[in-house]
């Protein structure tokens, strides 16, 4: 174990705990619980993206084993809408219906509840509803939206012009742009994806009248935000709801949200008295849960030709979908306020514009506002390196916010932590031998190969540690962004762990068991981790936005540090000295000759023979930790490729990732996440893009055969490596990793095939980088020349 | 899963009878198609008549100019047997390049024919060695010739009451194949095969059916140029919405690069 205050990492490598049950298949997900007499939910949805339901007929639908069909018109009057929590200034809500009443309005909305006694006879009965159409015209993606090519199509006929808000903000000097040399205009289009965890959403809801108590199994990121907004939306009381999330086989981002669908299944537990058990297929999962990013970002570029980057006027289109999910309308504004990425911009004006297609929503997916700002200023800055005619590395290290200027405030009001970003690059340049690579390029110009090499460089920032709730208020997020810990040392001395922050892979277990190991001197193995349950436990925030080492976690080792402070308390009584005078060290006061362990304290302070006065009993500490300011991780990417102009292929021949969370607090998983997400970034950047027909609004990519997720066969090899500048803002010293690899991955791949098809005058390529548009790039290029 | 009537018989015969008995009986072979469409309450087949048990259908037997492979044979079995090793180099290509491993060692052979999947990585080697489908039903043995058997995606000659049972392939003395992913579940397909004097190249994703080129016996100076000329005027003439500019390029290219291939390894 690592000693406190060593010095050195606090990382401590061992197996995650979590994974002999994961491996064995022992592992319980929403789909494994079984409960007597369960009846199944499925919904029927809407097969058109925008159309007036004419007509619903359940005639044929009532099959043998079908217990009731729900439409609009049988729900009650006080149920509630689907829950938005962030009404960004000026926004228009069109409001979030649990089912659609006389309109659907994209590809998958639900129409109707089926309830039936098992789950097949659900879905057949479902099919067999019969939902009468008449098409309306659609806004089929955001370019239309946008470019107002939808011919009038509105998607909330209240809603001029389909748009949901406009944001504007005016940061730093424009005077700064009077020595710019030059200026350039550029599109950036970044498609929607879909989050795809492996596996779907699902929930079970089983009301106990005598009681009056709702208990909810789901899969999800926060129970307690489940909890509350069961009791909002239903009118059933908080205290009377017990949200239980078992194994959740990842979310990303998706399962950060309160869907029509729990709220249903949930209400109609209640209602029916019945045990209510949804799980969504793979279709509805593309369909119907929050798809990711979707923006187009319009940016002029104001620049001197020694490659300094003096300022950006950027307008972002974003697509919010057809109704509003928890913080659909927000997300956006993370990326305005990550605008500067790691540069000194004296000025940054942006004008977010929210739109509403006859899509399914859209909110967080990892990264959340984050990866579009680094696609942004990393497409922005190699293009100025290439107008300018000099290298993209010096142009960073020009522009890049110095080590010594930190705690730095960026233009946006943004105040970065800590981080040495032209430490990270010349790491990772160093590491991925550009100089190799950039003559290997050179030789296969000259030769006119087929195959040209590409490098592609992205330097990111990105924030963490969600979030000061401060910083909630001021985007006009109406959450609070702390998350608790109890640490409860039991007489025996063994102790649980209670986290508000749970896993969707991650390996809290693991981490939180280690981290109390650390804190407390206890084994491991005596640390029990108690996530994902809203019974006996405080408010908990959630998992997301890279939140739960530097919040969940400081609030275990706050809880912790408590524990060891009631200790010292109590042996200052007990061996009558001063409490500076004992020390603890590895879980053991100490005091001159005497020693006595924390564990041994447990029963003495249960016993409560010996207390001094007004010390209360028992040893546990509950915290509720409030962040003062994000995170920042940081780090540079470098990814290397070869596009064959003759087919448009690209392959990935090596990608080498630095980043800088801070302080590690398990390598393993550090460097599993961050390869996990530049496997999905990698994924963004060359194949994957929600599309549904442009006349008709249909959705065409609803599988796995249409949707091309990146498979083992696509993953390149990734060598990681990490520096470590600790946060400030914690004291552990953490920052984050979960999304930064997303994060930087778009870039870096993009930048790189742009790089690799300059020989063919190719400036720009949206993702996905598909071979087809590819290759239709070097036919083009290969006809100006 | 609701309940569903289930037999699993152990010969041909046996299987015949009881899609007699039934005839609206749905023939589980790998169950690729089947069963994914049972799962998603696509289908309720009653009953379901399991044709994995019949031995005779899993057989590969060489004769000395043509191979015959079983229904019932897997992809996985097939890439594996020396006799299409030898024989059909092409498809142990394709073989290997269908789904992924769990389908391959899943799907069969007779599944793929019966499905009819006119975009699928068999049809243009199939299409390029040429040979026969073979059928069986109550009434006997019935055969076709693999051009004729599919009638567009998803459409097969395959008729009421019939079961297939295997296909017969000329063996051809070189054998190329090669696939492009163009995207998600959309490839572009190419198969070149040349035995004695005939020599055919079959295009797969370019038009509904895949396209058949004969060409011309290899024998005077140049043949590989006319080989490509011929492929180029044919592919260039696809007349299909999914023969896109791009996919004609793809096919184009493939073509040369298997001429080519065949050209380095000498023709015989």
């Amino acid at each position: 174990m690592a000693s406190k205050g060593s010095g050195t990492s606090l990382s401590n490598p061992v197996l995650r705990s979590e994974d002999r049950r994961f491996l064995r298949g022992a592992g319980r997900y929403l789909a494994d619980l079984s409960f007597p007499d369960t009846y199944h939910v499925a919904f029927v949805r809407s097969s058109e993206a925008h159309a007036r339901i004419m007509d619903i007929s359940t005639e044929k639908a009532y099959l043998p084993g079908v217990v009731g069909i729900f439409l609009a018109a049988d729900l009650t009057s006080e149920l509630g809408e689907v829950p938005m929590v962030w009404p960004v200034p000026g926004l228009q809500n069109p409001g979030h219906p649990l089912l659609a009443k006389e309109t659907v309005r994209f590809p998958g909305e639900p129409i109707a509840v089926v309830i039936a006694a098992d789950e097949q006879t659900a879905r057949r009965a479902a099919k067999q509803v019969k939902v009468t159409y008449h098409r309306l015209p659609v806004v089929a993606n955001l370019l239309q939206a946008v470019d107002r090519q939808a011919g009038g199509a509105a998607v909330h006929p209240e809603i001029a012009d389909n748009i949901a808000y406009v944001w504007e903000r005016e940061f730093g000097d424009p005077s700064a742009l009077e020595k710019a040399d030059d200026s350039f205009f550029q599109r950036l289009i970044i498609p929607r994806v879909a989050p795809l965890p492996m596996e779907p959403r699902g929930l079970i809801a089983r009301y106990d009248r005598e009681a009056d108590l709702l208990s909810v199994w789901a899969s999800s990121q926060f129970p307690h935000v489940l909890r509350l907004s069961l009791a909002v939306v239903l009118g059933h009381p908080e205290s009377r709801i017990a949200v239980t999330v078992p194994d959740v086989g990842g979310a990303f981002g998706g399962k950060m949200n309160v869907y029509r669908e729990d709220l249903l299944v949930a209400y109609f537990a209640k209602r029916l008295n019945l045990t209510l058990r949804y799980v969504e297929t793979r279709s509805e999962n593309f369909m119907a849960m929050t798809h990711g990013r979707d923006q187009i970002q319009d940016v002029r570029v104001f620049y001197t030709r020694r490659g300094r980057l003096l300022g950006m006027d950027v307008t972002i289109h974003a697509n919010m979908g057809a109704y509003l999910q928890g913080a659909t309308p927000g997300i956006p504004l993370f990326t305005a306020q990550m605008l500067s990425g790691c540069y000194r911009i004296p000025y940054i004006k942006v004008r977010v514009m929210g739109y509403y297609t006859n899509q399914a929503y859209t909110d967080a997916y990892r990264g959340a506002g984050r990866p579009e700002a680094t696609y942004l200023v990393e497409r922005v800055i190699e293009m100025v390196a290439r107008k300018c005619g000099r290298d993209p590395l010096s142009v960073r290290l020009k522009n890049f916010i110095r080590r010594t200027q930190f705690p730095a405030r960026v233009v946006t009001g943004l105040t970065y932590d800590s981080g040495d970003y032209s430490k990270a690059l010349k790491k990772a340049a160093a590491k991925s031998g550009i100089k190799y690579w950039r003559s290997e390029q050179r030789a296969r110009r000259l030769r006119g190969d087929r195959r040209q090499i590409g490098i592609g460089i992205s330097s990111y920032v990105e924030f963490c540690g969600n979030s000061p709730s401060s910083a909630h208020a001021q985007l006009g997020l109406k959450t609070g962004g702390y998350e608790s810990a109890v640490v409860r040392i039991h007489p025996t001395g063994a102790v649980t762990v209670i986290s508000g922050s749970c896993p969707s892979g991650q390996g809290h277990e693991t981490v939180w068991a280690q981290l109390v190991e650390r804190c407390l001197g206890v084994a491991q193995e005596q640390v029990q981790v108690v996530t994902g349950t809203t019974t006996g436990t405080p408010w908990g925030g959630g998992t997301y936005g890279s939140r739960s080492a530097a919040v969940g976690g400081t609030a275990i080792y706050q809880a912790c540090q408590r524990l060891i402070e009631k200790g010292r308390d109590y042996l200052q009584h007990l061996w009558q000295v001063k409490g500076e005078a004992i020390g603890f060290e590895q879980g053991v006061y100490s005091c001159g000759t005497r020693r006595i362990s924390l564990q041994e304290l447990a029963p003495r302070l249960y016993l409560a023979h010996d207390l001094p006065y007004g010390m209360e009993p028992g040893l546990e500490a509950t915290v509720f930790f409030e962040p003062r300011s994000y995170t920042y991780p940081s780090g540079t990417h470098v990814c290397i490729v070869e596009v064959d102009a003759l087919t448009g292929k690209t392959s990935i021949l090596q990608y080498v990732a630095v980043d800088d969370c801070g302080h590690l607090l398990h390598e393993p998983i550090a460097k599993g996440q961050v390869i996990g997400g530049i496997v999905q970034g990698i994924g963004a950047a060359l194949y994957e893009q929600i599309v549904q027909d442009e006349q008709t609004g249909q959705l065409l990519t609803q599988s796995f055969r249409s949707y091309h997720l990146p498979k083992a066969e696509d993953v390149p090899p990734i060598v990681t490596d990490h520096l470590c500048t600790p946060s400030p803002v914690n004291p552990l010293g953490v920052k984050g990793v979960g999304e930064s690899g997303t994060i930087a991955a778009h870039p870096a791949v993009i930048n790189a095939i742009v790089d690799a098809l300059s020989v063919y005058g190719v400036e720009h390529v949206d993702m996905p980088a598909t071979p087809e548009k590819l290759w239709q790039l070097c036919q083009m290029g290969g006809e100006t020349e | 899963m609701n309940a569903f009537q289930y037999a699993a018989p152990g010969c041909l015969q046996d299987a015949l009878r009881l899609l007699a008995a039934y005839p609206d009986a749905v023939l589980l072979a790998g169950g690729q198609v089947v069963i994914n469409e049972m799962h998603r309450a696509e289908r309720a087949p009653s009953p379901l008549i399991d044709l994995g048990r019949i031995d005779e259908l899993k057989e590969i037997i060489e004769t000395s100019d043509r191979v015959w492979i079983g229904a019932g044979v897997t992809h996985t079995q097939l890439a594996g047997h020396p006799a299409v090793k030898n024989w059909l180099p092409a498809l142990v290509q394709a073989a290997q390049a269908v789904g992924d491993l769990q389908v391959r060692n899943r799907a069969t052979v007779g599944g793929t024919i019966a499905y009819g999947d006119s975009c699928g990585d068999y049809w243009p080697v199939w299409y390029a060695v040429g040979g026969f489908v073979q059928l069986i039903s109550s009434t006997g043995v019935r055969q076709v010739e693999i051009r004729d058997w599919l009638a567009g995606r998803c459409s097969t000659a395959l008729r009421p009451q019939e079961i297939v049972r295997g296909i017969i392939l000329n063996k051809r003395n070189r054998s190329y194949f090669c696939k492009h992913q163009v995207s998600a579940g959309e490839t572009v397909t190419l198969s070149l095969a040349q035995g004695g004097e005939t020599a055919r190249l079959a295009v797969g994703g370019l038009t509904e059916l895949p396209l058949s080129i004969e060409l011309p016996p290899p024998v005077d100076e140049g043949w590989e140029r006319r080989w490509k000329e011929t492929a180029a005027t044919r592919i260039d003439a696809a007349a299909d919405p999914r023969a896109t500019r791009y996919r004609k390029h793809l096919a184009r290219q493939s073509a040369h690069w298997l001429i080519d291939k065949h050209a380095a390894g000498g023709v015989p």
